[in-house]
């Protein structure tokens, strides 16, 4: 039976039930995301695969209470995730944010130039230097290019504090990539 | 730089980092361990003998029977209803207490009479007076013996 057509709602119930197709397609469904997010945030592929698994997790058993009035099971996932990956940072100093570039290499194919290479882990690295709240709202509104809406549910914050810090994270962001000359090297990009 | 070409780059910065991270996936290590958890958690919950099945519907319409003559009377034994070549009936209705069925659970239907009293229970009207007239109803009996739905046949 192939469950991909089912939505969230539906796969969250049924694998409560103990469908464990619905598991897996809700696991392939959104595995990539939050593990993406939880790169953004930790710098870490260690750290991030620790979060996914702590997201799935509780997932499973049943510790994630989904209610459609509040958002999207994308949002909550994101959510959950956001915790755990505070709660690794103010914790444990190997997910810390001064990860090596060799342990974030993602897309090499694309990357042949070294320019190039060079001007996303400046932009990498100062993404990781920004202050969670601000690191996050980077992460889903620019990298995940999520909606505010749905970063505001995935953050608990209301949509105007998401533009808002999202401006002042952004300006942040500017200052420290043009104080190592970003512009030259994005330029060298196009 | 104007501050408007330092937001043009920096937005061309975060694109390229955002193409440069679609590439990495979490190890599969990570599937296999949740998979292993998931297994150990719903194992108990899983029910995949149908063999049984028989047995289990003949118990369970006997305890649907005994609750839903909750009202003392004399016995009287479940009478197998004819089947009519033209019979109405209402729409299956879930029973409240029960969890949803799956789609691709095994399920069985068995035929019962219950006293016409017991169709207010599901919100149906029943006549004054109804006594110890009897009504077909149709059950559906989940894999693991459970009602999950009835619906009332004429």
């Amino acid at each position: 039976m192939d469950l991909t057509e089912l939505s969230d709602e539906i796969l969250l119930t049924r694998l409560l039930a103990g469908c464990e197709q619905s598991f897996t397609t809700l696991y392939h469904r959104h595995r990539a995301r939050v593990y993406r997010f939880a790169l953004e945030m930790s710098g870490s592929q260690i750290a991030a695969e620790e979060v996914l698994q702590e997201v799935f997790l509780a997932v499973l058993n049943g510790e994630v209470r989904y209610d459609p009035a509040r958002g999207s099971v994308s949002a909550l996932l994101l959510g959950v995730a956001r915790n755990h990956v505070l709660r690794l940072l103010r914790h444990d100093s190997r997910h810390s944010a001064a990860a090596t570039a060799e342990e974030y290499s993602g897309g090499t194919d694309a990357l042949a130039d070294l320019t190039q290479r060079e001007t996303i882990e400046a932009v990498r690295q100062a993404v990781l230097s920004l202050p969670p709240a601000y690191r996050e709202v980077i992460a889903l509104c620019d990298l995940e290019e999520m909606e505010y809406a749905e970063a505001a549910e995935a953050l608990g914050r209301p949509v105007g504090t998401v533009r808002s810090r999202l401006h002042r994270a952004r300006s942040l962001l500017a200052e420290k990539l043009a104080a190592g000359s970003l512009a030259g090297a994005a330029r060298s990009m196009t | 730089m104007t501050e408007e070409s330092n937001h043009e780059a920096l937005m061309q910065a975060l694109g390229a980092l955002r193409e440069s991270i679609q590439g990495p996936e979490a190890a599969l290590r990570v599937e296999d361990a949740l998979l292993r958890a998931y297994r150990q958690r719903y194992a108990a919950k899983r029910r995949s003998w149908p063999w049984r099945a028989w047995r289990v519907a003949a118990v369970a319409a006997a305890v649907l029977i005994a609750l839903l003559t909750l009202i003392p009377r004399p016995e009287q034994p479940v009478e197998p209803m004819p089947v009519s070549a033209r019979e109405f009936s209402t729409e299956y209705m879930p029973m409240s207490f029960s969890e949803p069925l799956m789609p691709e659970e095994f399920v069985h239907v068995v035929r019962i009479s219950v006293p016409r009293s017991e169709l207010v229970r599901f919100g149906l009207p029943a006549e004054p007076g109804a006594g110890g007239a009897r009504v077909t109803a149709d059950v559906v009996l989940g894999e693991d013996g459970v009602a999950r739905a009835i619906r009332f046949v004429r």
